[in-house]
């Protein structure tokens, strides 16, 4: 028979795994973590004081100008969506494959997901000339007549798809934790805390009538949250390939901007696992390198897959023979702006590369710089798609240039600010790790591959 | 199962009330947040309930440009002293008018009925549809003090501009530009 | 009777949290029931807000019309006694005049409840025809510039003039003390060109009176044409130049369509001659630097302002010694001196024979062509040489008499530099007691050079009536502060005959007085009371004059009161009569010829712009931020150089350089500009002003200063120029991205064969279909036509939609960002070889397309399609995610980025009130001036009638002196609009992407041989 590789390391027993989660819980941090937290709140307080003053001010701080209506707020925009959907891929789809691996790092993912969409969710609204007014996308029964949104219009459809996918992950997330939340109000020495995690648990009692619905809602759900993988940013995407500009008048984008969502959820999954790894390093056991492994492979793949896309582009605009199209592709490359083309192609298509090297996939360093690199990368990606688009369209005499501000900069890097110190304090009181699908694989890979059937 | 009926009927109370409050809103049936009812203290208390309700005096003989222009417009000093030269000359108010009038300066009344400044309201138009004053400004023969008697809710005015005997227009640019 | 209790009312609701929370300060708005205006509740404190005027406002709550502010406890200020003609919300305009220095114009102003809010053309005067500039529009902003004087000043200046500290004086003080001063007698003055007859004689009369001098300067030194006229006619004229009448124009360093003498004169009357038909007149331009001319030409050749002489001289000699055309004269002293221009296309650098093809061409057209130069691009040394051989070579081909008709002079361009040192002379042997300053800025519009800044040091006192202390009224002693044209009486003359009258259309906002008032007031003091002198004021004064100066010459006017009444109403009496006057030629005038001395190799010449001209409209953004029709440039002046130089020099957009020309060392930014001849720096006047207001203070350089007085003439052009590059760089903001068309089908240009043949056969039509139901349009469906043809892109259009949609002014770091936000812009795109350009112009408005891009993107509904074709912006249901703009593929969409509408009063003043103020983070656009449609069709409601064609005119329509755009209901087939529309000639820009525009393209027609090329060169971006 066969020999498995163990899924966790160091021969766990359950009690171990209850201990090891739910420390990060019950113990005062480390002095690491604290330091962490505090830099990532640094960067969430620029964002506050970044975004108060262009919605106290005006737009016009930022870098958006005549003809570029939008540059960093969409960009933004487009790359946190993006980055959740590693998280409901490994979640939910991985879930249903029965993919023993995904469990110890499920839940990561899908908190990476939660906190991504919220992050990405204040852009559109920041981003309005009249934010206090962006409820108006929505469509609620009112005294004008009354007056309903423009359905036809795709950031309607946004309004939608967005919604929905925060709701089902949130709801998806949740759910896992039930189980865990009652181990830890179980464990609870504290009374708080054993009123708070008791709340939160649902009067979870463990018995087998409690599994049993358990499972089939969790199953439920990741059927549900499924088709949102590839529903939500194919609708994003409409933002671009329903209008009429070209660059963004196009029919790959659907597929196009999904293959890229996933490669950059998963470059951002990595950069958060090896910190994780980093802040806490008892969850090397549960985190092993297997994970970063297979997870390193999906980039390769999806990074080739984009990069295809890239390549494609070219096709299109030759074989189209509308000359707007043609300059507008030859202008990404070569016109003022190239520096975003080739940081994209570089960073999304060539590095991954090194990947085909498992030396290379399995050293925490590679593989983080690496991760770094893909974010980069996937944010010129839309930048490119956006802004080079626009500063150059039908009639010359509307060309423009596109020039940051230091807002712009606030902004970007001000949200994550916000996703990191969601993230952290995330690790700090959710068990971070499913206890409940962790300890019935615990065993695999030892005793001569004994598999851990409920 | 009682219990699972009752909790069943508030369920359905809820949302049946819910919808209700939608459909009132939505026809303007139940109007909320507008200045419907506003009355707003004048520099000079004119009763017109006096004017145009004891004196039946026409609407048009002091809002002159009801059929001219977008504006009524609040009379001038000098149609009020066409009568008050004469008439009633002993009341403080009326000196105070008269004051006004020789002084050449202008009375800073309270605004009743306001638009917002992106609605272009037009009288002009309405008068000569054949609309009456008091379909929109209500009972004013029997106001002792003017106040807005309909919402003006942008609603309110869609609703009667979409009734098929109106034949009135009702694109955005109607009211708005 | 009810006693008063009863009346007094409780309070029933309560409206604002103010009132509610008993807030003293609103106790205190609400107990002062008599307010006096709208602004005095904002700001108390501001003198002129009780002013007299503001009560006229009765109930224009549209004063401040903010977007989105929701329900703020509002005033309603009536009138104490409505004046009969003004209806609230109903416009009132009173015919009137404008001078601008050189050109006169018919006007008609547009008043609000007793505020002028904008300027538009007169079609009944003969001059304009409705015809505007853009500087006639941006005139309202002046009356409400917040850098005015607010009352008379007098400046305790010491012996040098240096220090001077104001104070503010009264009339009364002030009439007192120049009386006293003008007693001493020797009294000069000095004015610009005074174009108002009554004025005009005012002045002299009061002159005489008082024994004093009358000296006219102007800015723009127009004197040559003149000087010409008297050497070649003997008569101190400047003729008419009959444009319509030539079907051959030559125009040589001379740019009349932009800025020489009367340009919407011109315009008016070139237009006539550019139908494309058999009778298309043909445009050939000469000329240095790229003016708006050239770029209308049909043909278009470069030499230096030093060759002029030389071409004119080089096409006289092949016109009388070759060719021998018409009554070519004999005169020996003319054959010699033509005789050494024999072949002189080489020298000027052109081809070999162009100047005999070029006479072969005009010859064909005797009697029938025109010959046109000067300008101060020509205001070298030879400056009347010029003008003389101009006139020889009019006169050889017969269009003396024809299309150059002295009978009825332009009454303009009276004023020379030689009466200017005639007055510094005077000055200088201490002739000169008091000198009067009026309607000029000699101190910054002549160079320190002249001397005179030092002269007027040298005056005992300066009364300067100018509206601010400004460069000169900084040096005066007294200021007696004068009316803006639109608060003040008066009349004008723009050629002899043609009268027109000027009257106030809002009492004078400040404590100022009209200059004529002034006088009238002086004379009194003088005891002064012989001709009108002793008339009661000047508005009594100016009808006297008409009374007795003009009704007698009209048949048939009853009486004066009539004809008064009449003459306001109509705003123009024209007597002017018949005039078919032949002059002959002296030859004499030759002899006057100077020796030309060695082109320089690198010359500097200055040239005034569409926009700014002398610079009087400096303090008025509008013109600040006026994208120049020929470099798309804002805000400053530069060195313009030709890209052969810019290689040489290895300059580039924007390099700073240093150049040294007559002793002096200037530095500047680098323009490098597509068709500009070699060795040639261009430098803008206007600009540089120091003492103007907050506005334009500091803009630019004064390139006035750069002038160069030499004996009786001011130079101002063929300066030896060395320039140096800098290292340092210069941002110059421009509004137009990229140069050239990239080959894309943008504007459809064809020959005059090729139009001929097929109408529109350059144009190519992409096949179309569509998936989708069209809109209805049951009624009306608004649509417009521009005429690229006739459209020479002098941009009054453009100021006029800003004044008609309170379009505010960004300035100059955020036109850097792209972020102007004119409604509607003229792009301009250079085509064949930069060297050597062409240029088209190409007015964008929003399309109103049926199929919108723009439409189906907005999330919340806020620009929806109506049913009569026009594409609504919502303001107030807009919340700004600018994706219209995004996919709108002519970008005409603008984006208030910060809040535009808080602008600094009085400036407030000239809003609109039809047209909502945008607030902040809402997106805008051109509207059809769907406001027009909705006034117009409540009046057709309201007189039970039906709009008929013509009734609707949108603000760019109405401006365009060449009568380029057509706007109207196309639904009407008989309508002027709907023939056009669907001409083979016209075209939809950008139709493969199935916009259906509603407003639609004339293909612009050269008189030429072939086409310059559109292609892909890259052109300054």
């Amino acid at each position: 028979m066969m020999h498995r590789t163990p899924l966790i390391l160091g021969k766990k027993t359950y009690k171990d795994i209850s201990d090891d989660i739910c420390a990060l819980v019950e113990r005062f941090p480390s002095p690491r973590f604290m330091l962490g937290l505090a830099g990532a709140q640094f960067l969430f307080l620029i964002f506050v004081l970044v975004q108060g003053a262009i919605v106290f001010k005006g737009l016009g701080l930022m870098g958006v100008s005549h003809p570029v209506g939008w540059a960093t707020d969409i960009v933004t925009f487009v790359f946190w969506i993006g980055i959740g959907h590693a998280g409901t891929l490994i979640s939910a789809i991985l879930f249903l494959f029965r993919q023993k691996w995904r469990t110890s790092i499920a839940r990561t993912a899908e908190a990476m997901t939660v906190f991504a969409v919220m992050t990405a969710g204040l852009f559109p609204i920041l981003h309005v000339g009249r934010p206090w007014l962006a409820y108006w996308l929505l469509p609620y029964p009112n005294q004008r007549g009354p007056l309903w949104v423009n359905f036809r219009s795709p950031l309607i459809w946004d309004v939608f798809a967005v919604s929905t996918y925060a709701t089902v992950s949130i709801v998806f997330w949740y759910v896992g934790m039930v189980p865990d939340f009652a181990t830890v109000r179980d464990r609870a020495k504290n009374i708080w805390r054993n009123r708070i995690y008791g709340l939160l648990s649902l009067g979870w009692r463990g018995t087998a009538h409690d599994w049993n619905h358990y499972e089939m809602v969790y199953m439920l759900l990741a059927g549900l949250a499924t088709p949102l993988v590839l529903s939500v940013h194919s609708i994003v995407s409409f933002d671009f390939a329903v209008s009429s500009l070209p660059g963004w008048h196009t029919t790959i984008f659907p597929p196009y901007f999904v293959a890229g969502a996933i490669f950059s959820g998963f470059g951002m999954c990595i950069t958060l696992m090896t910190i994780f790894r980093a802040l806490v390093p008892t969850i090397k056991d549960y985190i092993t390198m297997e994970h970063l492994d297979v997870m390193n492979r999906i980039i390769l793949a999806t990074g080739m897959m984009v990069g295809y896309s890239y390549g494609s582009e070219f096709f299109v605009a030759w074989y189209s023979g509308v000359e707007y199209e043609q300059y507008m592709i030859l202008n990404r490359a070569l016109g003022p702006l190239n520096y975003s083309y080739w940081t994209m192609v570089t960073c999304n298509v060539l590095i991954p590369q090194i990947f085909w090297f498992r030396k290379m996939r399995r050293n925490l360093w590679v593989m983080f710089i690496v991760s770094i690199f893909v974010n980069i990368g996937m944010w010129f990606e839309r930048f490119v798609i956006t802004v080079t688009s626009l500063h150059r369209d039908f009639l010359p005499s509307n060309w423009g240039m596109f020039h940051f501000t230091m807002f712009d900069f606030g902004a970007l890097f001000g949200s994550f600010g916000l996703f990191l110190t969601l993230f952290l304090l995330y690790l700090r009181v959710l068990p971070s790790v499913s206890i409940a699908e962790v300890k019935p694989v615990s065993k695999v890979g030892y005793e001569g591959g004994e598999h851990g059937h409920h | 199962m009682a219990k699972k009926i009752v909790g069943l009927g508030v369920v359905l109370l809820i949302l049946g009330g819910l919808s209700a409050l939608v459909y009132a809103l939505s026809t303007n049936k139940v109007v909320i947040g507008y200045n419907q009812g506003y009355m707003p203290d004048q520099p000079i208390p004119f009763p017109h309930d006096l004017h145009a309700g004891k004196y039946k005096m026409d609407c048009k003989y002091c809002h002159t440009t009801t059929e001219k222009s977008r504006h009524a417009s609040i009379p001038s000093l000098n149609i009020c002293m066409n009568c008050h030269l004469t008439v009633k000359t002993d009341s403080p108010w009326i000196q105070k008018i008269q004051e006004a009038y020789n002084s050449g300066k202008s009375i800073a009344w309270k605004k009743v009925h306001m638009l917002p400044d992106f609605v272009k309201f037009n009288h002009a138009p309405h008068i000569k549809a054949g609309k009456q004053c008091n379909e929109c400004h209500g009972p004013v023969e029997t106001m002792k003090q003017v106040y807005q008697y309909q919402s003006l809710a942008m609603g309110w005015c869609v609703n009667c501009h979409r009734k098929p005997e109106n034949n009135a227009p009702t694109n955005c640019s109607t009211c708005h530009y | 009777m009810e006693n008063i209790n009863d009346l007094k009312p409780q309070p029933k609701y309560w409206m604002s949290l103010e009132q509610w929370t008993q807030d003293p300060e609103f106790l205190k708005m609400a107990e002062n029931e008599f307010l006096s205006s709208p602004l005095s509740s904002e700001d108390g404190k501001d003198g002129w807000a009780r002013r007299e005027f503001l009560k006229l406002m009765g109930a224009s709550l549209a004063l401040t019309t903010f977007g989105c502010v929701r329900r703020p406890a509002e005033k309603i200020i009536p009138y104490a006694k409505r004046p009969v003609e003004v209806v609230p919300g109903i416009p009132d305009y009173y015919a009137s005049s404008y001078f601008d220095g050189a050109e006169g114009l018919g006007i008609v102003v547009q008043t609000r409840e007793g505020r002028p809010i904008k300027i538009e053309g007169n079609t009944e005067h003969p001059a304009n025809e409705g015809g505007m500039s853009a500087r006639a529009h941006a005139h309202i902003l002046k009356l409400y510039d917040p850098d005015r004087a607010t009352g008379p000043l007098k400046n305790l200046q010491n012996e040098k003039k240096t220090n001077n500290q104001t104070v503010n004086i009264t009339w009364d003080k002030l009439d007192q003390e120049v009386v006293e001063q003008l007693k001493k007698g020797k009294v000069a003055f000095l004015t610009a060109t005074i174009a108002s007859p009554a004025t005009k004689e005012l002045i002299q009369s009061f002159a005489s009176q008082v024994g004093g001098k009358t000296y006219e300067m102007d800015e723009i030194p127009y004197e040559a044409v003149r000087e010409g006229q008297k050497l070649s006619y003997g008569d101190d004229v400047v003729p008419q130049y009959r444009i319509d009448k030539a079907k051959y124009i030559l125009a040589v360093n001379n740019d009349f369509i932009g800025t020489w003498l009367t340009p919407v004169a011109f315009q008016k009357m070139f237009s006539k001659t550019r139908n494309p038909d058999e009778n298309m007149s043909k445009l050939t331009v000469v000329e240095s630097l790229l003016s708006l001319t050239g770029s209308n030409a049909d043909e278009r050749f470069r030499i230096k302002p030093s060759q002029t002489l030389d071409f004119l001289m080089g096409l006289a000699y092949q016109l009388n010694n070759v060719m021998k055309v018409g009554g070519a004269t004999a005169n020996a002293d003319i054959l010699s001196a033509l005789k050494e221009y024999a072949q002189v296309d080489a020298r000027l650098g052109l081809k070999e024979g162009t100047i005999a093809r070029i006479a072969e061409e005009i010859a064909h057209h005797r009697g029938e062509s025109l010959v046109l130069s000067g300008g101060m691009t020509t205001g070298g040394k030879d400056a009347v040489a010029i003008q003389v051989v101009t006139n020889l070579i009019n006169s050889i081909l017969g269009n003396e008499g024809t299309t150059v008709l002295a009978g009825a002079p332009l009454n303009t361009a009276r004023g020379s530099y030689k009466q200017v040192s005639d007055l510094m002379k005077a000055i200088k042997d201490k002739s000169v007691e008091t000198l009067i300053i009026y309607g000029v800025n000699p101190t910054y519009a002549l160079p320190e050079a002249s001397g005179f800044q030092e002269a007027l040091r040298n005056v005992p006192v300066v009364i300067y009536a100018g509206d601010r202390k400004d460069e000169t009224g900084f040096q005066a002693d007294y200021i007696p502060t004068v009316h803006h044209e639109l608060e003040n009486w008066g009349d004008l003359e723009t050629s002899q005959g043609v009268f027109s009258l000027q009257q106030p259309t809002i009492q004078p906002l400040y404590d100022t007085r009209s200059f004529q008032d002034s006088l009238l007031a002086w004379a009194k003091g003088l005891g002064k009371k012989s001709a009108r002198l002793g008339s009661e004021n000047w508005h009594e004064y100016l009808k006297s004059y008409w009374k007795s100066e003009i009704y007698p010459k009209v048949s048939k006017a009853g009486t004066f009161d009539n004809f008064w009444v009449d003459s306001l109403k109509s705003g123009v009496v024209n007597l002017a009569k018949k005039d078919s006057s032949h002059r002959s030629f002296k030859a004499a005038s030759f002899s006057t010829f100077k020796k030309r001395d060695a082109v320089p190799e690198m010359e500097l010449v200055l040239y005034p712009t569409v926009g700014l001209r002398s610079g009087e409209l400096a303090n008025v953004s509008w013109m600040q931020e006026f994208p120049d029709p020929v470099t798309k440039l804002v805000w400053d002046n530069y060195f313009t150089f030709s890209i052969g130089d810019a290689k040489k020099l290895k300059l580039s957009q924007g390099r700073m350089v240093s150049v040294k020309v007559n002793g002096q060392t200037i530095e500047g930014p680098a323009h490098i500009q597509p068709g500009q001849a070699e060795g040639v720096v261009g430098l803008a006047v206007g600009y540089g002003r120091t003492r103007g207001g907050k506005v334009c203070d500091g803009v630019g350089i004064n390139a006035f200063n750069l002038a160069q007085p030499d004996g009786d003439q001011l130079l101002t052009a063929g300066f030896k120029a060395e320039v140096t590059p800098l290292s340092k760089r210069y941002d110059l903001a421009t509004t137009q991205g990229h140069n050239t068309m990239e080959g894309r089908q943008i504007v459809v240009e064809e020959t005059l064969a090729q139009f001929m043949k097929k109408p529109g056969g350059q144009i190519h039509h992409p096949k179309m279909m569509t998936m989708w139901s069209e809109h209805k349009y049951p009624g009306r469906k608004w649509a417009m036509t521009i005429d690229l043809n006739k459209c020479t892109g002098c941009s009054a259009c453009l100021t006029a939609c800003q004044s008609e949609n309170n379009i505010p002014t960004v300035g100059k770091k955020y036109v850097l960002q792209g972020r102007e936000m004119h409604w509607l812009r003229i792009d301009r795109y250079y085509t064949g070889e930069p060297e050597d350009a062409g240029v088209v112009n190409q007015p964008i408005v929003c399309m109103h397309c049926d199929n919108a891009p723009c439409e189906t993107v907005c999330p919340v509904a806020a620009t929806t399609h109506s049913d009569e074709g026009t594409n609504d912006m919502i303001y107030n249901r807009c919340v700004g995610t600018r994706y219209c703009s995004n996919n709108c593929p002519y970008k005409v969409r603008r984006f208030n980025w910060f809040s535009y509408t808080d602008v600094k009063q009085p400036l407030n003043l000239a809003m609109n009130p039809e047209v909502t103020v945008r607030n902040r983070g809402v997106m805008e656009k051109c509207t059809f001036c769907i406001h027009r449609i909705k006034f117009e069709e409540s009046q057709a409601k309201m007189h039970d009638r039906e709009l008929k064609d013509g009734d609707v005119k949108t603000a760019c329509q109405e401006s365009c002196p060449t009568n380029a755009i057509i706007f109207g209901n196309i639904n009407d087939p008989n309508s002027e609009v709907a023939k056009r529309f669907k001409q083979p000639m016209m075209y939809d820009l950008l139709e493969e992407l199935n916009t259906k525009p509603s407003v639609r393209y004339h293909t612009k027609v050269r008189n030429a041989a072939q086409i310059k090329s559109h292609g892909k060169e890259e052109h300054n971006t």
